[in-house]
């Protein structure tokens, strides 16, 4: 089963994502700052990230940056946001995002992408 | 209620509640980073959740809020306590909407014109300021219904084909409404999930659209795919009402413009030859794949032409092919796994995008990401679209073990605790038919052993249920603070209305009582700490003058005495003029004259609690509206409180409240009359007595004894419930009477004879008992009868 890490500080998003990505077949946990985010890698890895940006304590910048320095880099990850404009788009590229996606993100929207990020065919 | 929605609406409620204070927090040092990023990230929070969820109004002022902040915690806008005002009315909206929103499921369309009023005054304040931060304002809404035409086309009554502009004749000859609605999207709407196209098809009692491009379409090369450059119109026959219903979303986007039956007419005689509507977008057909594909690959298309000067290319490397890797696997083209694989050893070498980059450009050259969100072709008279995705089929998953959250404290719903304490109820009164079966085990039996065991047994189990009762009662126990955090806000607002100058000092928040207590305080604290505020506290110059500081002082303090919880509410005001008091009282007939002779000051002010009392010369916004102190006695005193009051003129005031800790187990005396029992509660019992029938005597037609010097008047249990019998007198011919405190008043009940004291769970009356002012509830006894307790104030 693939595992996906749900990182935000939002309760309520996390249930949402946990939700839709459950119903789905996946392992899910989750982490409320980049801190924990990394704790848990580094117990067990992930095959996924969905990151929010605004954290306390470390944000998702942060903790792509480091995922991308450490020891299991290539794990993909999306960053998702509220902010549509392509600045924002762009940080969060540059800090190691695989994709960006805009705050609420749709539950096919949020699956598809998985799926493909994951190399999973649709069913 | 879903589980997501209460995660929601708790979640929101904890950061309102924490932006209330953090902004009350700025305003003692407003330089402090820390808090500006806190109060930031708690409105983006807020706002990021509320998108999940059917609540336009609510993002469209937490967007402004949380854009505000944003310049405010960057430096571009300065604080000010304007700033704090605007943002706290725009998080009371939000809670009503909360509220609202919890209640109904649903919001009122007729917030949205409140909700367009707060965000602008949120970003009127971010636009006064130099701004740099970059984030685009939103187009100022509002003017744009008035006055559509400004910035979108008006109805082209030439386009408009000779059926539908019939139709459209008879239907305002018909009497109905009739409306050009312009809708003019965001440039960036695509980015917030919305289809333009499909939102102007669904508009209600749509007759006729057309689509116009905005600007002029620039060269093909030059073109921003991303921003959608289109307008739309629609004749309609909805109601207005229903328009802006449908358009909420969209509120500062659209304009509404009526047309009239002479409209269709005029522009008739002068009507261009029928010219259909020319599309103005070339139909693209879909890629085969979801849209998803190429925007993944345009993503990290992307992420590798990005300057390579970050200390993590190869892991932005490794991570790029492997999302590529996925993307092949995903949509079955694995043929071309192989040649990722070498294009990424390369770069890898090379520790340089460009051999992905080149990878990419060979195999996927073609598609911009977004070609595939266009519009078909913009014709009318086209099937509608198909339906967006249904998201109806995703359930949330339940499973709440998040070990890692080592939680200390979790949410329990009030019914669930309210349930176990009437369990725990039931199991003491069951316990307590123990004793009952160890007496019979031994006389009827007469099994003497057997009894003893029982009651070893009964020990245990009376101790285990003693422990547990008090227990769940500190489940249900909260610190006080739940209801003095609204506080600071009250008086900072309340004070700055009356021009007054406040310190609110709060101290023992962290008492604990019980949940049902500390609620019904609420209200009472509020209306006490009004008058403080309105009658009590001077303005500034009144109070520099009498040689006070310039700010009054409220102090809130909690306290624990014994089983109750005393709050006291002192100020540093006016205090009361027990004169004034008197005089008021008397033309008021609340005293007699006699009374006012020899009446004390110190009971004297006390009589602001009386009922229908109230000083206030003018009723004024704050503590008049004729409700009194008296209010506030009577809600005190449903949770079994007492409530007293100390003024000196020119000192202040202070007051106040004692209240039980928990409500849960009452004490109640059981008393015996024409051979029932009946429950009395036992703050009320002031002694027992045993009067001999001669002491009893007749004044004014009603019985009456005198007790330490006092005429205590008497009255019958019997009569007083409609019971047809006498009481009893002993064999010495004495009668039991209980005495009994009501509203500081002493009197007599006469009962037949007293029985034992016994703790009970006392459960008010329901159903058609409810109607029984007489009782305030039930409770069973041991023996598993029931008792009825008297509500000795309904009763007198």
């Amino acid at each position: 089963m693939k595992r996906i890490l749900i990182i935000d500080d939002a309760a309520t998003v996390r249930m949402y994502h946990r939700g839709i990505l459950e119903e789905a077949g996946y392992q899910v946990v989750e982490a409320v700052n980049g801190i924990e985010a990394m704790e848990k890698t580094l117990v067990e890895p992930f095959d996924l990230y969905l990151v929010d940006i605004n954290m306390p304590k470390q944000d998702g910048y942060g903790f792509l940056s480091d995922l991308r320095s450490g020891e299991l880099p290539q794990t993909p990850a999306i960053m998702i946001s509220t902010e549509a404009s392509s600045d924002d788009r762009r940080r969060a590229y540059a800090a190691g995002a695989n994709l960006y996606l805009i705050k609420p993100v749709k539950p096919v929207e949020l699956l598809l992408n998985c799926r493909l990020l994951l190399g999973e065919a649709s069913p | 209620m879903n589980a997501l929605l209460e995660q929601f609406l708790a979640e929101s409620r904890e950061a309102l509640q924490s932006i209330g204070e953090k902004l009350l927090a700025l305003e003692k040092e407003p330089d402090n980073g820390d808090l500006l990023t806190e109060l930031f990230r708690l409105v983006h929070t807020l706002k990021g959740n509320s998108g999940l969820f059917d609540l336009p109004e609510l993002t469209r002022v937490l967007h402004a809020g949380e854009d505000l902040m944003d310049a405010v915690r960057g430096g571009a806008v300065a604080y000010s306590p304007l700033l704090a005002d605007r943002l706290l009315d725009a998080m009371d909206f939000v809670g009503m909407l909360c509220d609202e929103f919890e209640a109904h499921g649903r919001t009122d369309a007729k917030h949205i014109p409140v909700a367009v009023r707060l965000a602008e005054s949120l970003r009127s304040l971010q636009a006064t300021a130099p701004d740099d931060s970059g984030v685009p304002a939103s187009p100022t809404p509002g003017e744009v219904r008035e006055a559509p035409s400004d910035t979108a086309p008006p109805l082209p009554l030439g386009e408009l084909p000779e059926e539908i502009r019939m139709e459209a004749y008879r239907r305002t000859t018909a009497g109905e409404p009739l409306h050009w609605l312009a809708y003019r999207p965001d440039g960036d709407c695509f980015f917030q999930g919305i289809d333009p196209f499909y939102q102007a098809r669904q508009t209600p009692g749509i007759l006729w659209g057309n689509i116009t491009p905005r600007r002029a379409w620039p060269k093909l090369s030059e073109l921003d795919l991303y921003c959608c450059n289109l307008d739309f119109g629609v004749l309609t026959t909805a109601p207005l009402d229903e328009l802006e219903e449908y358009y909420r979303h969209a509120w500062d986007q659209i304009g509404i413009s009526p047309v009239s039956r002479r409209d269709l007419e005029n522009r008739c005689a002068v009507m261009a030859p029928h010219v259909p509507a020319q599309p103005t977008v070339q139909p693209i057909n879909r890629q085969e794949q979801p849209p998803e594909v190429a925007a993944l690959l345009a993503a990290q298309r992307e992420i590798l032409s990005l300057p390579d000067d970050v200390l993590w290319l190869a892991g932005r490397i490794k991570a790029a092919a492997a999302s590529l890797a996925g993307c092949l696997h995903a949509i079955g083209s694995e043929e071309l796994t192989a040649t990722l694989e070498a294009a990424r050893e390369e770069a890898l070498a090379m520790l340089s995008a460009a051999p992905l980059l080149l990878w990419l450009e060979s195999y996927f050259s073609v598609i911009p990401a977004a070609s595939a969100t266009l519009l078909p072709a913009p014709s009318l008279q086209d099937d509608a679209p198909p339906p967006p995705p249904t998201e109806g089929g995703i359930k949330f998953g339940r499973r709440i073990e998040d070990a890692f959250m080592a939680a200390k404290s979790i949410k329990v719903d009030q019914v669930k605790i309210d349930r176990l304490l009437d369990l725990i109820g039931e199991m003491v009164v069951a316990k307590n038919g123990l004793p009952y079966l160890a007496d019979r085990a031994d006389t009827l039996f007469g099994s003497r052993e057997l009894s003893r065991e029982i009651k070893s047994h009964y020990a245990v189990i009376n101790r285990i249920s003693q422990e547990m009762q008090d227990s769940i009662m500190q489940v249900s126990m909260m610190p006080i603070s739940f209801i003095l955090q609204r506080f600071p806000r009250l008086v900072r607002d309340t004070s700055q209305k009356l021009g007054k100058e406040v310190n609110l000092i709060l101290e023992g928040e962290e008492t604990e009582a019980d949940k049902h207590v500390i609620e019904s305080l609420g209200d009472p604290l509020v209306h006490i700490v009004r008058n403080s505020l309105d009658h009590g506290i001077e303005l500034p110059q009144v109070r520099l003058a009498l040689g006070k500081p310039a700010a009054g002082v409220i102090v809130i303090r909690a306290t624990q005495e014994s089983d109750r919880v005393v709050i006291e509410i002192r100020d540093d005001g006016k205090g009361i003029d027990p004169e004034n008091i008197k005089r008021k009282a008397y033309e008021k007939g609340i005293i007699d004259e006699e009374r006012l002779e020899r009446i004390s000051d110190q009971e004297a002010v006390n009589l602001v609690f009386a009922a229908g009392f109230s000083t206030a010369d003018v009723v004024s916004d704050l503590s008049g509206r004729g409700v009194g102190m008296d209010v506030v006695r009577t809600a005190v005193e449903k949770v079994n409180g007492t409530i007293t009051l100390e003024s000196e003129k020119g000192k202040g005031t202070r007051i106040r409240l004692s209240v039980p800790l928990s409500m849960a187990v009452t004490s109640v005396m059981v008393v015996e009359s024409n051979k029932q029992s009946f429950g009395v509660p036992m703050e009320s019992v002031m002694e027992t007595v045993r009067i001999p029938r001669a002491d009893i005597h007749t004044i004014k037609k009603c019985l009456a004894t005198v007790r330490r010097g006092r005429i205590v008047p008497l009255k019958s249990l019997n009569s007083l419930l409609d019971l047809n019998a006498l009481p009893m007198a002993n064999g010495e011919d004495e009668l039991a009477v209980l005495i009994v405190n009501v509203g500081g008043e002493r009197v007599g009940i006469m009962v037949d004879d007293f029985r034992e004291t016994v703790e009970i769970i006392l459960k008010p009356m329901t159903g058609v008992l409810a109607g029984l002012v007489a009782y305030s509830g039930s409770a069973l006894l041991g023996d598993g009868s029931v008792l009825m307790v008297l509500d000795l104030k309904e009763l007198l």
